[in-house]
């Protein structure tokens, strides 16, 4: 399963979706999404979908929990090499492992 | 006889050949296991640090004298990424690739200071302004001779800006709170560590579960045809 170094090499940026006690400082080109109450669910996994599809330039997603469960289906389904989605708690809502998507992939390898 | 033995001969083949696969099995899963660990272990550590920095930020707003929170209101969007990552390939047989969390403020402010105290050699010549011959009777030459010591003395605040503009915590003024800075401690602190680890657990997880479903589907394939 050796990737070829084109698929990485340029992968160098942290993106975050997440609430406004959890985003980064923006880049030029803007890494990050602040998700508030107003938010739609479209808006959110049109942004999970450029960080992980369209942009080459990701490394890490980092997603709060409780807003990977807006988009589920979305987050579940992904499964490419990189850029890694790593679910993380925000201030009002603790992490779940039952709710992890990385969590889900172990039961089911399991067989659970 | 000689089918019995032949059957005999390879029957013992396959099931060697399945304790071997079995052998590997049970060692990818052990891979598979310790991967789990660490990530559990990150996403307790991230859990511990997020809320010492989110708790240190309540702290810092509950503290702050004019009851303004501190938050997107006082963001520069100007600011670049002050973390990155660098993914590096490895040789280990368990992991392909390793994430890395790079600090870029490190080097830009060790390239700043080389190019600050160059800047502040090669000024030197130019900070003592030339005194005016002659007395001007309008501002208009002052203006002028005084212009050259003004860029100078402009240079060096530059140069301090783009500087300090490196750490976002310059931008919520100049005495900050002590809780202000153990948030952000808190926050980097998750980015270097646990973050780290988790994004390469679970790199490891994907690439040992792809070689455990393949190694299963090889073991089912020799069970069948022993059957």
């Amino acid at each position: 399963m050796a990737l070829p170094q084109s698929a990485y090499a340029a992968r160098e940026f942290l993106a975050v979706i997440g609430d406004e006690h959890v985003t980064d400082p923006p880049d030029s080109q803007k890494n990050y999404l602040v998700v508030d109450q107003k938010t739609e669910v479209s808006t959110i996994e049109g942004a999970f979908d450029a960080f992980t599809k369209q942009r080459k330039d990701i490394a890490i997603v980092l997603i709060n929990q409780h807003i990977a469960d807006k988009i589920r289906g979305t987050v579940d389904g992904f499964g490419e090499a990189f850029p890694a989605v790593l679910e993380i708690p925000s201030k009002d809502h603790p992490y779940d492992p039952e709710k992890d998507s990385v969590m889900k992939r172990v039961r089911k390898l399991f067989g659970e | 006889m000689a089918a019995e033995t032949a059957s005999t001969e390879a029957g013992v083949g396959s099931s060697s050949g399945l304790t071997q696969l079995l052998d590997q099995l049970d060692q990818l899963w052990v891979e598979y296991l310790t991967f789990l660990d660490q990530y559990q272990a990150a996403q307790g550590d991230l859990k511990k640090q997020l809320s010492a920095g989110h708790f240190s930020l309540t702290q810092a707003n509950f503290k702050s004298s004019n009851r303004r929170p501190y938050g997107q209101d006082y963001y520069d969007n100007r600011m670049k990424a002050s973390r990155r990552c660098k993914i590096d390939p490895q040789d280990q047989a368990s992991l392909s690739m390793r994430f890395k969390v790079i600090d870029t403020t490190d080097s830009a402010k060790s390239a700043e200071s080389a190019g600050s105290a160059e800047k502040d050699a090669a000024s030197e010549p130019q900070q003592q302004p030339s005194p005016p011959s002659t007395p001007t009777p309008s501002g208009h030459e002052s203006s002028e001779t005084c212009t050259p010591a003004a860029e100078d003395n402009k240079e060096k605040p530059a140069a301090g800006t783009t500087a300090s503009s490196h750490d976002p915590l310059k931008w919520f003024g100049i005495l900050l709170p002590r809780e202000l800075r153990s948030a952000q401690t808190s926050f980097c602190t998750v980015i270097k560590g646990p973050l780290e680890t988790a994004a390469n657990a679970i790199r490891g997880m994907r690439e040992t579960e792809a070689k455990i479903s393949k190694l299963r589907k090889a073991v089912r394939k020799i069970e069948k045809a022993g059957e």
